[in-house]
């Protein structure tokens, strides 16, 4: 079962926020957790091929930025050992509390990382550039190209350095890859003519009107001015500049709408928004209800810090409840996946 | 209907008409067969047809091509698309998407087709070009022929009745190449649909097409039922060419129609086996080598040998592990076990630059080698690179052999497809190995580059070279091998004489074998040698 890539969206956005907004290695590790626990099942079984091997770049980030901060930032209570104060930058005491926040400021990195790469696996590249708006489907159509691209270049990489092994060259400096970038770059350019000669005889562009009518391009240019305009104005004491600036989106907004309208565009099966949908999006809006003014959570938990001496992190239990909102979506594949069993 | 009048048409900066005076008229429903030399035309014709010349390239023309009274110079491609659908040589290049229903749905989208009609659009596609099965697939897990197939599909999502193909299968092997004509032929048959083919390897579809366009330097020199054309040509596939020399009348185009003739034709009861020159000692040895790829086994218990002066072939389905093994021999991938020599010297823990001073290794595709300004440029760039020193004798002398004296200082790239394949072959032969190993060196060429590109391999031959040689084309396999080992999935399954393992594999026997089962005979010259000594 698939989710809308919307859904997907809401879920990475809040994902992500709360990854930055915390501090606390407990609630860190939870968000970690459940975006590995996600992608575990969401992802589509057949997405084969090359992936980011995850774990280790992940204990490659730790360790850099534990050892970083480590020998940089000389502050806290303990130290473990020192090093001698000439030696420029790293010499003074290494405290547990700098290793500490090094290790928490990688975590953080880490979960990021883990919530992108959970969309990127799960969320069908054609999805995603669907999310593109309409006025700017070009740009979401060189997205997808670009990416049957990536992997086809590469093979042929490969291909151009061992045809040119086999005539003795070696790659032992920078210019020596001329024999291999030069027909890399023209097989690329090739294959950029013939692909856009399919795409022509394909009839791609017969529908679009060339042209960008006049009233879009007066709107355009009348927005620019007027937001430009605003922004000179506040930035010499005029309140009403942000009125000024407020039209001049609204212009802009509608130059943008009578573009779109040129653009005469369907879909291939399109998706429509499920009840499923709303419950990830739920889900995951449920995790940013702890942020807002209301009593009942203690806030603070959410950042720690090691210094000035280690200590242990505190944990609010409903506040880790409204975390698990996030793992809506391998809640919902496991109670599908099993009704599923039950029935056949 | 498609009519072409007086058309002529010249690319920019070109000295000579692409294309002179075509008058052509193909009715509705025709299954049309475009053939010639390379750089006869063929491809400038066909993209004539949907505007793409001179829409996409440029140039100066006169006459008019209308298609459904449409005159393409004026409506251009895009609008073209819905009347005529193209597909082009490399099915890789023409992939947009990277899914199969995305990438049939891709036309139809930009063509503001509704998603209820799209819906059924793509499934009639899908289902007539047999890729039901594959529609979520990513288009990174097909094959060649499957991608070629989804390009065909892709191209008639718009519903155009005529479709124009630029030599579809030239970069399939035999298996893949058959089933996208498979394709073609149930589409002209069962839908009506014009079909426009360019096409080299003529013994694959001469028997499907009505009609045949012989272009030679830009004029159509002959054009009529396949039949007749084939019977003013001097090309064709060998049984043609044995029905030709012995005056066959109605030219056979297939082995069954061939049958009635061959029947006249006394085959003698003992086999005359020619004595081949007796093999120089080895240039090559392979004794138990094994190679996985990944945890899979794709090379298991190799066992070959060549000798000075023997050309062996290697034949086998995609995947059976022709190009690892030459990539074993030179050292591009590491065996697991086993031993390779070259000319008695092992090649384990050697350097692939010092293997590839005794070896000469052509590739698949003959651009990857080019890159250099001028083509004696591109032979002297492999001698720098084995630091030898050159002879302008001796380069001058390579490139006669190789008919490349007038363009010795051209830029490669812009040779014709055969030309560039014999640049790439001076390139890995100038330093004068004596062992040679060509991956498909024939591929998407035309027979009178194949035939002579078979006659500079028949010198170094009988100067004392060896040539390992892989190939999906039967008819080079029994022009040119003494031997043939055919591999599947890894492993051996036969080896011998190049006679006695085609003869004996319906998939891999030449035309001519299966006209005259059990006479060992595998070319046209072995039947006229018989009958006219």
């Amino acid at each position: 079962m698939t989710f809308d890539a919307r859904a997907w969206l809401i879920w990475l956005f809040v994902g992500g926020l709360m990854a930055i907004l915390t501090s606390n290695p407990l609630y860190l590790a939870l968000l970690l957790f459940i975006s590995r626990m996600v992608e575990g099942a969401c992802a589509p079984i057949d997405a084969n091929g090359w992936r980011l091997p995850f774990w280790r770049i992940s204990l490659a980030v730790l360790v850099f930025s534990t050892l970083f901060n480590m020998l940089m930032a000389h502050v806290g209570h303990t130290t473990l050992f020192s090093l001698p104060t000439s030696w420029p930058l790293v010499g003074g005491p290494l405290t547990l509390e700098a290793a500490v926040y090094g290790f928490l400021s990688g975590l953080r990195l880490v979960t990021l990382l883990s919530f992108f790469l959970a969309f990127n696996t799960i969320v069908p590249t054609h999805e995603m550039a669907g999310l593109t708006p309409r006025a700017l489907h070009e740009l979401g159509l060189i997205m997808l190209i670009a990416i049957t691209y990536v992997p086809e270049t590469m093979h042929q990489f490969r291909r151009i350095r061992d045809a040119q092994a086999i005539r003795g060259h070696q790659f032992d400096s920078l210019r020596a890859w001329r024999p291999v970038i030069i027909p890399l770059l023209i097989a690329g350019l090739e294959r950029a003519l013939n692909l856009s000669e399919t795409m022509v005889a394909r009839g791609y562009g017969s529908t679009t009107q060339v042209k960008t009518p006049p009233r879009a391009r007066l709107l355009m240019f009348a927005g620019l001015l007027l937001a430009l305009g605003g922004a000179i104005r506040l930035a010499w004491g005029g309140v009403d500049g942000w009125l000024i600036m407020v039209i001049g989106m609204l212009a802009i907004v509608l130059a943008y709408r009578e573009l779109s309208r040129l653009f005469v565009h369907t879909r291939y099966r399109p998706r429509r928004w499920m009840l499923f949908d709303t419950l990830i999006a739920l889900g995951a809006l449920l995790v940013m209800f702890p942020l807002l003014p209301v009593p009942g959570f203690d806030r603070l938990s959410l950042a720690f810090s090691p210094y000035p001496e280690l200590g242990l992190p505190p944990f609010d239990l409903w506040i880790g409840v409204m975390f698990l909102g996030l793992a809506m979506p391998a809640l919902i594949v496991a109670i599908y996946s099993s009704g599923v069993e039950a029935s056949s | 209907m498609i009519a072409v009048r007086n058309f002529t048409f010249s690319y920019p900066q070109a000295r000579e008409p692409a294309l002179k005076d075509i008058d052509w008229v193909i009715p509705d429903g025709q299954f049309v067969l475009v053939a010639g030399p390379s750089g006869s035309g063929k491809s400038t014709l066909l993209r004539s047809l949907n505007g793409l010349i001179p829409h996409f390239s440029g140039g100066s023309l006169s006459g008019n091509i209308t298609v459904d009274d449409v005159d393409t110079v004026l409506a251009g491609p895009r609008l073209l698309s819905r009347i005529v659908g193209f597909v082009a040589q490399d099915p890789e290049a023409q992939a947009v998407l990277d899914q199969v229903e995305g990438e049939i749905a891709f036309a139809l989208e930009n063509a503001a087709i509704s998603p209820t009609e799209m819906r059924v659009r793509v499934e009639e596609t899908l289902d007539l070009l047999g890729l039901t099965p594959l529609r979520s697939r990513s288009l990174s897990t097909l094959s060649g022929g499957e991608r070629q197939r989804l390009a065909i599909a892709a191209a008639l999502a718009l519903r155009p009745h005529i479709l124009v193909l630029d030599e579809p299968t030239s970069q399939l092997d035999p298996q893949s190449a058959e089933d996208v004509l498979r394709a073609l032929v149930r589409l002209n048959e069962d839908l009506g649909l014009t079909i426009v083919l360019a096409e080299h390897r003529l013994e694959r579809i001469a028997r499907y097409a009505d009609r045949l366009t012989w272009l030679e330097d830009g004029r159509i020199v002959a054009d009529g039922p396949v039949r007749t054309v084939l019977a003013q040509i001097n090309a064709g596939p060998p049984i043609v060419q044995l029905g030709r020399a012995l005056g066959w009348q109605p030219l056979p185009l297939t082995v069954k129609e061939g049958k009635s003739f061959a029947e006249d034709i006394p085959v003698p009861q003992t086999l005359e086996v020619e004595t081949s020159a007796v093999p120089g000692p080895p240039l090559l040895e392979v004794n138990g080598l094994r190679f996985a790829y990944n945890g899979q086994q794709t090379l298991r218990d190799i066992d070959l040998s060549i000798g000075a002066g023997e050309a062996v072939a290697l034949v086998g389905r995609n995947g059976a592990g022709k190009s690892t093994l030459l990539k074993c021999i030179v050292g591009l991938l590491r065996p697991q076990s086993g031993d390779i020599q070259v000319s008695g010297q092992s090649v384990r823990n050697r350097p692939v630059a010092d293997i590839c001073r005794d070896v000469g290794y052509l590739p698949q595709n003959p651009d990857d080698l080019l890159f250099a300004e001028t083509v004696i440029d591109e032979l002297r760039v492999t001698l720098q690179n084995h630091h030898l020193p050159e002879s302008s004798a001796d380069l001058d002398s390579l490139l006669r052999r190789l008919k490349l004296t007038g363009v010795d200082a051209s830029y490669p790239r812009d040779l014709s497809v055969g030309q560039r394949q014999r640049v790439a072959l001076g390139a890995v032969t100038v330093t004068r190995p004596r062992l040679l190993l060509l991956d498909e060196p024939t591929r998407g060429l035309d027979a009178a580059t194949k035939a002579s590109l078979v006659a500079v391999w028949r010198d170094w031959l009988a100067e004392g070279a060896a040539i390992l040689l892989v190939t999906h084309d039967v008819e080079l396999v029994a022009m040119i091998a003494d031997r043939t080992i055919m591999l599947s999935g890894g492993e051996i399954i036969a080896a011998g004489t190049t006679r006695d393992v085609l003869t004996s594999s319906p998939h891999f026997a030449p035309q001519i074998a299966r006209l005259f089962p059990n006479s060992g005979w595998i070319t046209p010259a072995d039947v006229l040698k018989h009958i006219q000594p």
